[in-house]
């Protein structure tokens, strides 16, 4: 987490979900983008890392509430457990940034990014399992959809997430870690 | 881009209170989610039918937003009807399995998504970004209990949504430029397909976040007075 006034974590964090919102859309040249992509997940994961988890959080529920409602994307039959699984990834990715300290920024962010996805992962499954699907979901499909389908999109997000995050802080809108 | 904008007009539900158009939302998708056969189905037809008779909208711009969906809805309702097999196929071929429940499956998925679709469209055009604000705030209040800062976030919420089409324009602006520059968003391999989305992602997120920089410069300029400092 970066040390910033409450009222700029704010309102980064109402960017962030309209993010949520509009990124998707950029991604549509790309075939089935939402699924291998995960486009939703980067603001997310960013409100997390740069304002804390309690504003990680909130991206995570308003996101893809908001979104759901504009764009219709996710379904509303996806909603429940997307919600869960995101603000999974927004709480982990700022407390684990708020933990841990290596001394390197860019460690750091890539233990918390790690971490988020892992546990994000893990909820959305559980979700999956136990609440939204009960006997339909079964751990293979949770394997191929969560590691293999959206592989590259987790490249994508840990190349991406780090290099916006320098890109924001020489543009001297979010101050440094250390 | 779908368009989301507020259509001004007088009939029941513009003037209707937005906590109670809000909670209204919330009731109605809740009520068609857990409906699951014919009697559901017509009271959800009736159900927004009435709405739409008492916004006194164009049909036409109600309706809008499903052009979009129409093929995510076909290939959902395909994706169901082809392959879910629960052992009694009505015709098989290799994975594919057509079966009375698998269309049932997807008919009341595609149905769900149209009918919640709708609803979103009626609430949106017949309630202004302020209103929305309100409703949200009054909606979640009961929280504040809890000690959540209801304030804040309808106010996040009020914020994301007047950025929401400004973010549109801004990406819309960088795709062009970099389309000048000689970048092809739509053609090449999947590597030159994510190389170039590079150059659009990040110079968005830089504008986003200038954006709201520059916001919370002003609302703090402004006073502004947070909820609870405890979500801090």
């Amino acid at each position: 987490m970066f040390e910033m006034p409450y009222t700029k974590k704010t309102v980064i964090t109402a960017a962030c979900i309209a993010l949520c919102a509009v990124l998707p859309m950029a991604f549509h040249a790309f075939p089935n983008a939402g699924d291998i992509w995960l486009p939703m997940h980067i603001p997310v994961l960013l409100c997390g890392l740069i304002c804390g988890p309690k504003f990680g959080v909130l991206c995570g529920i308003m996101g893809p509430f908001l979104s759901s409602i504009l764009t219709q994307m996710p379904p509303a039959a996806n909603l429940p457990s997307m919600i869960l699984e995101l603000s999974c990834y927004g709480f982990v990715s700022g407390f684990v940034i708020t933990r841990i300290k290596t001394g390197k920024q860019i460690t750091d962010i890539l233990i918390s990014l790690v971490c988020a996805m892992i546990a994000g992962r893990i909820v959305y499954g559980i979700a999956n399992a136990a609440i939204f699907n009960i006997g339909r979901f079964t751990l293979n499909g949770w394997l191929v959809s969560s590691f293999v389908t959206s592989l590259p999109g987790i490249v994508f997000q840990m190349i991406l997430i780090p290099l916006i995050i320098t890109a924001l802080q020489r543009a001297l809108i979010i101050p440094d870690k250390y | 881009m779908i368009d989301l904008t507020y259509q001004t007009g007088d009939s029941i539900l513009h003037r209707m209170n937005p906590t109670h158009k809000f909670l209204g939302l919330l009731i109605c998708t809740i009520i068609i989610l857990v409906s699951k056969n014919l009697a559901g189905t017509i009271i959800a037809a009736v159900l927004i039918t009435t709405l739409i008779l008492l916004s006194k909208l164009p049909i036409k711009k109600v309706f809008a937003p499903l052009k979009s969906l129409f093929f995510f809805l076909i290939m959902i309702f395909l994706m169901n009807a082809l392959f879910f097999n629960n052992g009694d196929c009505l015709y098989s071929y290799h994975s594919i399995c057509i079966s009375y429940k698998g269309i049932e499956q997807g008919y009341n998925i595609v149905l769900h998504t149209i009918a919640i679709t709708i609803l979103s469209s009626i609430f949106i055009r017949t309630t202004t970004s302020i209103e929305i604000m309100r409703g949200i705030e009054n909606t979640l209040r009961p929280l504040r209990i809890f000690h959540i800062p209801t304030k804040d976030i309808s106010l996040i919420m009020s914020i994301a949504l007047q950025f929401i089409p400004v973010f549109f324009n801004d990406i819309d602006r960088i795709r062009k430029a970099q389309i000048a520059r000689g970048a092809n968003f739509n053609k090449g391999s999947i590597i030159t397909r994510i190389q170039s989305i590079f150059p659009l992602v990040i110079p968005a997120f830089i504008s986003a976040f200038r954006r709201a920089d520059e916001l919370s410069t002003a609302i703090e300029a402004r006073g502004f007075q947070s909820d609870y400092e405890s979500f801090k």
